[in-house]
Formats: C-alpha cells, sequence, structure tokens
C-alpha cells in the first residue's frame, strides 16, 4: 500500500537518522536456511523447481513474494521430516496443480506443449523435401514468363534447375542459422540449470547480511532496555518515556509504543507533538487505516493547531480511505505550502497529493500548484511541461499572472466550444481559486448547461457550487442570492434525470437551507434519511442536522 | 492443384495461428479468459482436513470436516486486504444465502476483529490461520478467495480475488441455488 509506505517514510525522516536496513538482494533469508548444508542444498534445488504462484514467472527460489516464502519454508518442514524430493514436488503439485511446477510433467494436457517443436521440425523439414522433388520433376510454371519467346525456354531452364535449389538451401541454411542462434542464446542466457549466483557467494552474502541485521537488533535491543530502565528510575520524566517510544517504535513493538506515548501524553497535560505521534503510532498500528481512536485524536490537534504536520498528514490519510478525495487535497495542499521547502516530509506529501488529485480529477495545475516535472497528463492543452516547471521558478505576482492568463485562454476556447461541460467546470475552479467568485457561479452556470442530459456532472456541479459557497461564508447576501438560483437551477435539471438520488437529496437539502427554507430543507433530508443505512455515521450527523433545523 | 497447395501451405499455417491468437486476444480483452487466474486443483475433490482455532475463543477449534448436511462457502480474508473491503457488501448478501466459513489468513485476531467490526462479520464461524499453514493445504495464493463445498464435502468452485456484483450474480448464486436443491 502506497500511503502505508508513505507514512513509514515520513516516519523514519522524523523519529531518527539512522540508516535504513540494507537493502534484501536475494529472496531467500538467513532465518529459512536448514543447518544441514546437504539438506539445504536439496531445498534450493527443489525450490528452483517451483513455481511461484504470485509472480507467476518466478520460482520461488527467486521469488520475495509473501506466499514464495510460505511455500519455502514447507519445501524445508518436508524436508525435515525426511521426504524425498518426488514426494515433496508431488505433495504441491496435489495442492496447487501442475502449475506449480516449472518443468510440466509430459500427460495428455501438456503433450501438445511437448510435441509442437518436434512436429514443427517435421512438418518445416517435409516441406522442403516435398517442395525440391516437385521442383525438379515440374518441366515448366504453368504461368507464362513475360518475356521473349526465345528467353522463355531458357527462362524455364533456370527455373528448373536453379530456382527451386537455390530456395531449399537458401532455406536449410536460414533454418540452421535459427536452430545454432537459438542453441546459442539458451546455453548462454537461458538454461535454468545455469547458476544466478554461486551458492557459496550467497550463502556469505546471506550470512554477512544476517550479522549486521543481528547487530542492528541487538543496538535497538540496548537502547529499548536502557529507555526502559530510565523510566523506571524516573517516571514522571516525559523525555524517558518519548525515548522509550522511539526505541520501540524501532523495534516494531507497537503496543509497548502506544504505552509509553499515551504515558508520556497523560504526564504533558496533552501536548499535541505527544498526541500526533500517538495518532500516527495508532495508524501504524492499525496497518495505515486511521482508525477512530486516531481521527479523534487528529480532530483534537487540529482544532487547537491547524498546522500541525502530522496531524494534517494524517487527516488525509483518512480522508482518502474514506474516499473525500478532494478533502485530502485540500489538507496536503496545506501542509506543502506551511512546511519549510527542505523538511523531509515534503516529497512523500506531494507524491500523495499527486495520486489524491487524479483520483479527485482536479487539475492541480489550474489550482496554480506547479507539482513535479511528472505531473501527468494536463487536461489544459495551454500547460506545458516548460510552462509548469517555469512557475516553479517565478515570483508569486508572476505566477498569478502565468495562471491569469492561461484561465484566459481556457475560456477563449470554451466560448469557442461551449459544450465542454467539464471545461467549465474546469474554469469554475480556476476561477475560484483566483478569488473570482462571480465569474466561478457564471462558469458554473455554462457548465450545467453544456450537460443537461449528463446527472453526474450536474452533480459534479452541485459539489462545486457548495464548494464555492463555503469559500465565502461571510459574502454578502445578494452573492448568496446569486449562488442559490444558479444551484437552484442546476438542481431542477438534475432532479428531472434521477429525482430520488441521495446525493442530490443531500445537494438539495444544503441549498434549501442555505437560503433559509428550513421546511423544504427538513423534506430533501428527511426523504434522505430514509434511503441511508440507519446505522451509518453519515445518517447519525445528517439526524443531527436534522434536529438543528427542527428547532 | 498440388503445386497452389503447397505455396499456400505456409500462409495457411499462418492464417491459423493468426485466427487463434486473435481469438485469445480477443477473449482477455473482454475478460472472459483470464490468464493470471489459476485452475484449481482441488476441484472435485474432499476438503483438506482442517483444524484452525477460533479467532473469538482462540480455547475452541473451528473444524471443516469431510461432511455436513448442507453446502457452505470457505471464505479465506485478512484486515490487511483491500479488496476483502470489496468483497464485504457481497459476503453480506451470500451469508443470507449460505453458511460462510471465515478463515483469517495471515493476520493478528486482534486485526482481524476490528475488520470484522468495521465491515461486517457474516461468518457462522472463523477459524484463525496465523501461520498461514491452512493457506497452503487449500493451495491459496492470495486473499481474498471463496471456496464452495457441496453437502458431502467436496469442493465444487474456487473463486480467487473479489467477489462482485456479476460473480455473485451470475456464478455463485446460481451454483448454490443448484447445489441447495439437491441436497
Amino acid at each position: 500500500m502506497r500511503f502505508f509506505q508513505a507514512l513509514i517514510l515520513v516516519l523514519l525522516a522524523n523519529i531518527s537518522v539512522q540508516t535504513l536496513p540494507i537493502p534484501q538482494a536475494f529472496a531467500i533469508t538467513a532465518e529459512e536456511q536448514l543447518t544441514d548444508p546437504a539438506l539445504e542444498a536439496r531445498a534450493r534445488d527443489l525450490s528452483k523447481q517451483l513455481r511461484c504462484l504470485v509472480c507467476q514467472n518466478q520460482s520461488i527460489d527467486d521469488s520475495d513474494a509473501d506466499l514464495a516464502k510460505d511455500l519455502r519454508a514447507e519445501v524445508r518442514k518436508q524436508l525435515l521430516g525426511g521426504a524425498d524430493d518426488k514426494t515433496i514436488l508431488s505433495n504441491l503439485q496435489e495442492k496447487y496443480g501442475d502449475y506449480v511446477l516449472l518443468n510440466p510433467p509430459v500427460s495428455l494436457a501438456t503433450i501438445g506443449l511437448w510435441a509442437t517443436p518436434i512436429l514443427g521440425l517435421l512438418l518445416g523439414g517435409g516441406l522442403i523435401v516435398y517442395s525440391r522433388r516437385r521442383g525438379l520433376r515440374t518441366p515448366a510454371p504453368s504461368t507464362p514468363l513475360p518475356s521473349a519467346s526465345e528467353d522463355k525456354e531458357l527462362a524455364s531452364e533456370k527455373a528448373i534447375h536453379t530456382r527451386p535449389i537455390g530456395a531449399t538451401s537458401l532455406a536449410v541454411t536460414a533454418s540452421f542459422c535459427i536452430l545454432i542462434a537459438g542453441a546459442i542464446y539458451w546455453f548462454g542466457l537461458g538454461s535454468p540449470s545455469l547458476p544466478s549466483q554461486p551458492l557459496s557467494q550467497r550463502a556469505s552474502e546471506i550470512n554477512l547480511e544476517a550479522r549486521q541485521a543481528e547487530a542492528q537488533l541487538a543496538e535497538k535491543q540496548q537502547a529499548f532496555a536502557a529507555a526502559k530502565d530510565a523510566t523506571m528510575g524516573t517516571p514522571e520524566n516525559i523525555g524517558n518515556w518519548l525515548e522509550l517510544a522511539l526505541a520501540a517504535a524501532e523495534l516494531g513493538r507497537v503496543e509497548e509504543e502506544l504505552n509509553a506515548l499515551r504515558t508520556a501524553l497523560s504526564l504533558t497535560d496533552e501536548d499535541i507533538g505527544i498526541k500526533s505521534m500517538l495518532a500516527e503510532a495508532l495508524t501504524r498500528s492499525a496497518d495505515g487505516q486511521v482508525i477512530p481512536e486516531a481521527r479523534q485524536l487528529i480532530a483534537e490537534i487540529l482544532a487547537e493547531n491547524g498546522g500541525e504536520p502530522r496531524a494534517l498528514f494524517l487527516s488525509g490519510l483518512a480522508a482518502m480511505e474514506d474516499g473525500a478525495y478532494n478533502r485530502a487535497v485540500d489538507n496536503w495542499r496545506y501542509l506543502i505550502e506551511i512546511s519549510p521547502k527542505d523538511a523531509p516530509w515534503v516529497g512523500v506529501v506531494r507524491e500523495n497529493l499527486t495520486e489524491a488529485a487524479e483520483r479527485a480529477g482536479i487539475a492541480l495545475e489550474a489550482a496554480g500548484i506547479a507539482l513535479e516535472e511528472d505531473s501527468g497528463t494536463s487536461p489544459l492543452p495551454a500547460l506545458s511541461q516548460e510552462s509548469l516547471s517555469a512557475a516553479a521558478e517565478m515570483s508569486e505576482a508572476e505566477r498569478l499572472e502565468m495562471i491569469e492568463g492561461m484561465v484566459a485562454n481556457l475560456r477563449q476556447r470554451l466560448d469557442e466550444n461551449p459544450k465542454d461541460s467539464e471545461g467549465w467546470q474546469r474554469l469554475a475552479r480556476a476561477y475560484r481559486v483566483l478569488n473570482r467568485p462571480e465569474e466561478a457561479l457564471e462558469a458554473l452556470g455554462r457548465a450545467s448547461a453544456a450537460a443537461l442530459n449528463d446527472f453526474e456532472l450536474q452533480l459534479a456541479v452541485l459539489e462545486q457550487l457548495m464548494m464555492a459557497g463555503k469559500d465565502r461564508d461571510t459574502a454578502p447576501s445578494q452573492d448568496k442570492a446569486k449562488e442559490v438560483s444558479v444551484a437552484n437551477i442546476v438542481l431542477e435539471r438534475a432532479m428531472a434525470l434521477n429525482a430520488e438520488h441521495p446525493e442530490l437529496l443531500f445537494f438539495a437539502g444544503h441549498f434549501a437551507r442555505r437560503d433559509g427554507d428550513k421546511d423544504k430543507a427538513r423534506f430533501y433530508w428527511a426523504k434522505l434519511l430514509d434511503k441511508i443505512p440507519a446505522s451509518s455515521e453519515t445518517a447519525r450527523l445528517l439526524q443531527l442536522e436534522l434536529d438543528k433545523l427542527a428547532r | 492443384m498440388a503445386r497452389s497447395f503447397t505455396h499456400f501451405l505456409p500462409l495457411l499455417l499462418f492464417a491459423c495461428f493468426a485466427v487463434i491468437a486473435s481469438i485469445a486476444l480477443v477473449m482477455t480483452l473482454s475478460g472472459e479468459r483470464k490468464p493470471s487466474e489459476l485452475p484449481s486443483a482441488l476441484i472435485g475433490k474432499p476438503v483438506p482436513p482442517t483444524e484452525l482455532p477460533s479467532l473469538y475463543n482462540p480455547q475452541a477449534f473451528v473444524n471443516i470436516e469431510a461432511a455436513t448436511s448442507q453446502p457452505y462457502l470457505v471464505n479465506f480474508f485478512a484486515s490487511w486486504c483491500a479488496p476483502c473491503r470489496a468483497e464485504a457488501p457481497a459476503l453480506a448478501i451470500l451469508a443470507k444465502e449460505i453458511d460462510i466459513i471465515g478463515i483469517a489468513y495471515k493476520d493478528k485476531p486482534q486485526d482481524s476483529q476490528r475488520f470484522l467490526t468495521d465491515y461486517g462479520n457474516p461468518y457462522t464461524a472463523i477459524g484463525s490461520d496465523n501461520e498461514g499453514s491452512a493457506g497452503l493445504n487449500w493451495g491459496v495464493y492470495g486473499v481474498p478467495e471463496t471456496y464452495l463445498i457441496s453437502a458431502d464435502g467436496l469442493i465444487i468452485k474456487r473463486h480467487a480475488g473479489p467477489i462482485d456484483g456479476d460473480i455473485l450474480r451470475e456464478e455463485l448464486l446460481p451454483l448454490i441455488r443448484s447445489l441447495q436443491k439437491q441436497g
């Protein structure tokens, strides 16, 4: 999971400057090996004959997949149990089918596979012999050659004696060449019996790696024990508990890390730095899922300090998990804005931001964010690679000017081709970023008009209208009225297409409330409430809003 | 006649090859043929005897025996597996039709329990296969995997990957109903 990896990277960048573990060069690890070298050699040999069913084109000896690891362990277990090679292979074949064997057995189903090369050779050879004989016997080609009558005899003579023989020898030479080239290639590069790495060298490297890993582990364990002692000695020292938490994190002892962080937190009167570490540890303990407890912490942190980087990052992750990609984009964009340029997490956040933006379908470029070089397919033709990297080097004012230029371009294109609803939406987004709400509203109206029969697009327009409204909750009332009137038109169009859609009901309620029409809002939301599972979080929130409206 | 035959033989052979290749290509593109999907070696064979500690009560054991009174499903899942979340709604529907035995594959029990709290528990019994050894016996190569077992304990069908609406409607439910009628 990419986000989980990203999280880990951020953690590593934050927690320690200790060197990353040495990358694993080989699939097989030291602890897997058997102590008896003869058995181990047999295990390696068997592993090379078994296919990893996840990667499908690697043997389990080569593969890093979890399943391959399990199968290696299974092979070794059976070896230790005294089974012979054949039994082990057939045991696995029974469970996973012929496919698990890299050398398929000759059977009725696979006979075609084995016989094809021989058949091909026989057929080709037969053809050559046949055509050669026929060529020698045939007196003359039946179609007249387009030449003068004297030449005709000469030409046919040539055809009889030289052409078939020339073609035959050419064919024979060519097939020999192909055979020889194939054989050279196979023996040189392709044969599975070629040693990819001598076993002794691999084994010694594996051992070295194991020793290093052991030393590292011992070091970490020492640090952990020392930290634990320190907390025993002075349990009121917060620093000691944090130290312990870090040491536990290094060792992957999540429970102890959580305990230490909780203790530290209780000692500090809810310090938000520690709280964010706790939220992060909780997320890690759930394999990258932002669990409810962590969400609660994140909300508390952000309420107190909206710019806490870890909380912002996690909040983005939580939004991604919920499918609220726009919220994730907002979170991460803000995080990048407030982070120092060389902060260790910026790269990772950018990467996540790109992915979130891709999912949200937002043209980030239009929002004036210059992403990295590989900013993907830009929906605005005016935004070339160069203009993007140029934008990164410009001052704020220049950048704004450039964006204005691009927006004007887009506007012009849309005026020429007003049927492009998505284009209008993009334009509206850009106007919002440029803080030109009037024009954003107008563009949204055009977007809706351009896609009268497309329900999804109408919904998208409504969502943007809602967000545009949120941008300026403090706007004067006539602006609000204009927003609601545009929204009402779009709502009507969408209702004509699918009046019962839950999302649409939500928007209808939202805009009715914004218009001050509480009864109408309650009508739509009550209808919506009937359509969603009563136990869901959404239903609970909706009920809360309904209660508020009733007051 | 003979002459034109040998002339066109290579062309004919190539045409045969091209036709076969295009059929395979079209079937792959349309999703009918799935080259990465592996046939199960266990179809038609009795269930591998399986005894696992129960997820919610490690002292008790979940047994998958040779024969029961009615057909059932065996579903391998894990909290760390995203497609398992995707198939949760399909399993909830299936649970109304047929007993489902869950096997938490290579998963910490507390994680599996949290997963079931969050995404619903469609299972009549859940075994905890922490080591993945039951998975090896069943020939599992990735979660989720679902096996349909007949009343006399034979594996009728295996589906690797999440169960989506199409598979539910067009493959599993009809099979289950016909098995239940027989039973």
